[in-house]
């Protein structure tokens, strides 16, 4: 699938659910699928600076293909990386020079987060725009 | 993977549908019925089992919900949470938030802000449910 593909997909996936209870359980529980960041980039260096609560990435390329690793310490925000992660994760520079991310822009999605969390998310995607 | 819990939680979901279309069916049933219903209904919102329901404390069982979710130890959610700056509510609080605003839209009921406050076990959410479907 491709990045927009993903994209259309997770938020099919919480029109499906319906019910905020339901969408927000699900955010949550995609937390776990969050690939792991290793202790080494937990530092200041990796914090993103727009987010109150403790949020790290640590994202790049590697032999020409993308990663995008990160940790919350709110869970919703890690649920959020987890479908972030799975859209950006392996991708060529071109997919991602090519894509732009509406994930925020969609009320199924972003009316679970915070104004506060939602501008902590926006740093993120320009981060990860610029992989 | 993503689907997987999806999946998961519109099985849930149609489950929990289930035992409220039960009470609703029968909104004067014995409260022991009710209780037993209303209990397995909170438990496929939250995913949890009914042996997992270790304590009455409504905060408590909301933070059991929420750890199973996320796999994090007993009590380190919360901690993390807490100490953070972000927004105030934990994903506990927030759980319990949604469950009372779900539990008013689904059956119908009114269970206001400072009711929502007061509730602090289970068994008091319960029995509030239970009062208010037998006074319509």
């Amino acid at each position: 699938m491709t990045m927009q593909e993903i994209e259309e997909d997770i938020i099919k996936d919480f029109n499906d659910l319906g019910d905020t209870i339901s969408q927000y359980t699900f955010l949550i529980t995609c937390a776990k699928e969050c690939l792991p960041l290793p202790e080494a980039y937990r530092t200041e260096e990796y914090l993103v600076k727009d987010c109150q609560v403790n949020t790290w990435m640590y994202a790049g390329t590697k032999e020409g293909k993308t990663f995008f690793l990160a940790d919350s310490e709110s869970l919703i925000v890690k649920g959020g990386l987890a479908l972030l992660q799975e859209i950006y994760q392996d991708r060529s520079e071109t997919e991602v020079r090519e894509y732009q991310c509406h994930l925020l822009d969609h009320e199924v999605f972003s009316k679970h987060f915070s104004a506060t969390q939602l501008k902590g998310f926006q740093a993120i995607v320009k981060k990860a725009g610029n992989i | 993977m993503r689907k997987d819990i999806k999946q998961m939680i519109m099985e849930k979901k149609q489950s929990a549908q289930k035992y409220l279309d039960m009470i609703l069916a029968d909104r004067y049933m014995a409260y022991e019925i009710f209780d037993h219903f209303f209990t397995l209904y909170l438990c496929e919102k939250f995913l949890l089992t009914p042996e997992e329901l270790t304590t009455d404390n409504f905060y408590e069982i909301c933070q059991l919900s929420a750890e199973k979710a996320s796999n994090l130890p007993k009590g380190l959610l919360d901690a993390s949470e807490l100490a953070s700056k972000c927004g105030g509510a934990t994903t506990a609080m927030n759980k319990k938030v949604l469950f009372l605003l779900a539990v008013n839209r689904e059956y119908g009921i009114v269970i206001d802000a400072d009711e929502s406050v007061q509730i602090e076990t289970f068994t008091a959410l319960k029995q509030l449910v239970y009062d208010k479907l037998n006074s319509k």
